[in-house]
């Protein structure tokens, strides 16, 4: 069966310093891992170049079976990634950024229920017509996740989701990302909460200076 | 030292170092060599704010003459008055909407959050926005007094006449730095009156409008002579004509005195219950946005104005999307709706400009020049939607389009409008020149836009890396997309040298076009697909 992710002989150099040392692995449907690791570890770095936003050194990535550079719109149809750090444009509402996505996603159909369900599970519904730099930190991040799971994905990436979050939004996220695997989702989320593991029951990897350490 | 000004001398100082920079001086360099520097540098801008404005004099002098042959140096001092009014009325009414009294982001977590006096405060704050606002007036009074000395002496100044043009420029300065700073005063303690506690005093800007109501309408109908206006400007006028030498000197610098110490009175009372947090809610972003006009950060300058006029929130865009990469035309709209304002109009105005300066130019060096100035314009007005996706690159690259469609969304929208509006610059053009046939260039007009749009995304893309992306920092187009359009312009001017401004040189100039087209578009969509280096 083909993993929902897969990385081969993955690395990323900043000129000789290996902020991401080569590693391979795949991650299957129904299946959550948690990556740990101190301050620069190369955590962030890893998620990015899974989602494309940082090119590789060297190495493949799939996603789906599609590779993520040259099948970019079939792997990227299948994956979502949730930076620790979201930017929007500053002309959109947060409704209309779920709108957006929806529109580029092909996920259109059923959006409003959709939408509405999210930002109400999120506590966001109220705010759903202001502008996202009006929001607080705590907010920014939730609609991060709102625009991730406003489309349909196979594979999920999250950095570090739960840092600014309030209690309540921390418990749905968890639960949340649980009905996910169970719907066949590959789910990798960075934390610095070592609990994670146990209460997701989640594979956990481990990285320190840019080596990744499987099934720590 | 108190607190207050413990903090504000240190702002004051890097403000004036940013400053000194600019010129080479190094504040923290105690140097002997920079000393000796600071002094010529003192005495280079002594003289050359002196010869400058000795210079604006002799036509400042020849046009107050013309106005007024019989009384130049009244009617000088009639304009300095209505200048000073017209400016005390219009700040008055500012300081009646937002505080007079700018804070920093920082000043208002250090500053605004501490029980230090109030009256503190405002004066250390006073003192750098009196030297800011009053060095037009000084300057102003420096000319208009060189101008007095100017028509006395009959046109023709020689050295000797040094000291009665210094004498007659220190003569007026004197009561105008004392009335400007009365009525500085008076504006900031008028800002603090609405500043007060918990309390909006909403309805204090009726008091500048009904001012500027009475002062317009005596100007209109009794003009400067009117018995109306001299009477209700005598506060200010008083100074004025006394440093022009139209009145005793020594009351009308008593009168300066006294709006200084008035002024300064009021500002004292006024601030006493001036409420710094509500003044720092109000002015704290615009004190990021004035930061960001000086350093010339253009595009956090233009982000702030955006979202001060945004304000908090919209009803959803009415417009229905369309799904896959249409989506990205949907969202441009929006974006162009919600940002579109003078500041537009302004930047494509310049292109229209621009384009009928290469049309009309008298010459071919001339129209190289207009030339490289219209695609610097136009290579920011082409790649401003694609730099405004790249700062949200997180958002833009995920987005299952291929790169290509991505690319054509971006830069076809501004390029139909390049297009129109040079269109509309060869009408015009064909206009105001009959004899020009520009047919040729109209025909070619979409080629060339498209070639530069290409070549100035694959220069984004080129300088673009994934660290300054993801802090939302997406390049601008550099000199080398600037070259690189220039020749491309040249080969389109190729044909025409080798065939005349036949059918042929256009048909030549079209293959050539097209296929640059394909070229650029494959390279700059390319670089598209392996951004994030």
């Amino acid at each position: 069966m083909t993993p929902a992710l897969e990385a081969r002989q993955l690395s990323r150099y900043y000129d000789r310093y290996a902020a991401l040392a080569e590693t391979s692995f795949a991650i299957s449907a129904n299946e959550i891992v948690v990556l740990t690791g101190p301050n620069g570890a190369g955590k962030s770095t890893l998620l990015l170049c899974l989602s494309s936003l940082l090119l590789p050194t060297s190495g493949t990535i799939q996603v789906g079976g599609y590779d993520l550079y040259n099948d970019e719109v079939e792997a990227k149809k299948r994956l979502a990634f949730v930076p620790d750090v979201p930017r929007y444009y500053s002309e959109l509402t947060a409704w209309e950024h779920l709108q957006f996505l929806a529109l580029a996603y092909h996920a259109d159909q059923g959006f409003e229920t959709r939408a509405k369900e999210i930002l109400g599970d999120l506590n966001l519904w109220e705010a759903r017509d202001l502008y996202p730099h009006n929001y607080s930190r705590g907010m920014r991040l939730k609609l991060g996740l709102a625009l991730a799971l406003i489309h349909p994905f196979q594979v999920l990436l999250l950095d570090e989701p739960t840092s600014a979050l309030d209690p309540q939004a921390v418990a749905y996220v968890k639960d949340k990302l649980r009905d996910l695997r169970a719907q066949g989702a590959a789910i990798l989320l960075s934390s610095h909460d070592p609990a994670i593991v146990q209460e997701m029951h989640a594979r956990h990897w481990h990285m320190d200076r840019g080596i990744l350490e499987l099934d720590a | 030292m108190n607190a207050v000004w413990f903090v504000r001398s240190r702002q004051i100082n890097r403000s004036i170092s940013w400053w000194l920079a600019i010129t080479g001086y190094k504040t923290s360099d105690r140097s002997f060599s920079n000393r000796i520097y600071f002094v010529y540098l003192v005495i280079f801008f002594a003289i050359w704010g002196l010869t400058v404005l000795a210079l604006v004099t002799s036509t400042v002098a020849e046009g107050l003459q013309a106005f007024d042959p019989a009384r130049p140096v009244w009617l000088a001092a009639q304009i300095t008055v209505v200048v000073f009014l017209a400016w005390w009325l219009w700040s008055l009414f500012e300081a009646s909407r937002r505080s007079p009294i700018k804070f920093t982001e920082e000043d208002a977590a250090l500053i605004c959050a501490t029980p230090a006096p109030r009256p503190a405060v405002a004066f250390a704050w006073l003192v750098s926005a009196w030297f800011t606002t009053g060095l037009l007036f000084w300057a102003l009074a420096i000319t208009l007094g060189f101008a007095r000395a100017e028509i006395a002496v009959g046109g023709n100044p020689t050295w000797a006449d040094a000291p009665f043009y210094l004498s007659a420029a220190g003569q007026l300065l004197l009561p105008v730095i004392l009335l400007h700073l009365g009525m500085l005063a008076v504006v900031w303690a008028f800002g603090c009156l609405r500043l007060n506690g918990y309390h909006s005093q909403g309805s204090l800007n009726r008091y500048p409008l009904a001012l500027g109501f009475i002062f317009t309408a005596g100007l209109v109908f009794g003009g400067f002579e009117g018995i109306f206006f001299q009477s209700m400007a005598w506060p200010a006028s008083a100074p004025v004509l006394s440093g022009s030498g139209l009145a005793n000197y020594l009351p009308g610098n008593l009168a300066g005195l006294a709006w200084a110490g008035l002024g300064m009175g009021a500002l004292y009372l006024a601030s006493r219950r001036l409420n710094l947090s509500r003044a720092a809610q109000e002015t704290s972003l615009s004190g990021r946005l004035q930061a960001a006009s000086i350093l010339g950060d253009q595009k956090l300058a233009a982000s702030i104005h955006l979202k001060q006029r945004l304000k908090s929130g919209s009803r959803p865009f009415p417009l229905p999307g369309r799904p896959g990469a249409l989506a990205l035309s949907w969202k441009q709209i929006l974006q162009s709706v919600r940002a579109f304002g003078a500041g537009a109009l302004y930047n494509w105005s310049i292109v229209f400009a621009l384009s009928l300066a290469v049309l009309l130019a008298p010459n071919w060096g001339v129209r190289g020049v207009a030339a490289l100035f219209w695609i610097a314009q136009l290579h920011a007005r082409l790649t401003q939607s694609l730099r405004l996706d790249l700062d949200q690159w997180p958002l833009f690259q995920a987005l299952p389009i291929r790169s290509s469609y991505k690319l054509l969304a971006e830069i076809a929208p501004p390029g139909v409008l390049a297009v129109l509006v040079g269109w509309a610059g060869i009408a015009i053009a064909s206009l105001l020149a009959p004899g020009i046939n520009l047919w040729g260039a109209a025909l070619l007009l979409p080629l060339v836009i498209f070639d530069l749009a290409c070549g100035a995304a694959w220069d984004v893309f080129r300088q673009a890396r994934a660290e300054l992306l993801l802090a939302g920092m997406a390049p601008s187009p550099s000199f080398l997309s600037l070259v690189l359009s220039g020749l491309i312009l040249i080969l389109f001017l190729l044909p025409f040298i080798f065939f005349n401004a036949g059918l042929e040189a256009v048909l030549v100039a079209l293959l050539w076009g097209g296929g640059a087209c394909y070229l650029l578009f494959s390279l700059a969509s390319r670089s598209m697909r392996k951004l994030g280096k």
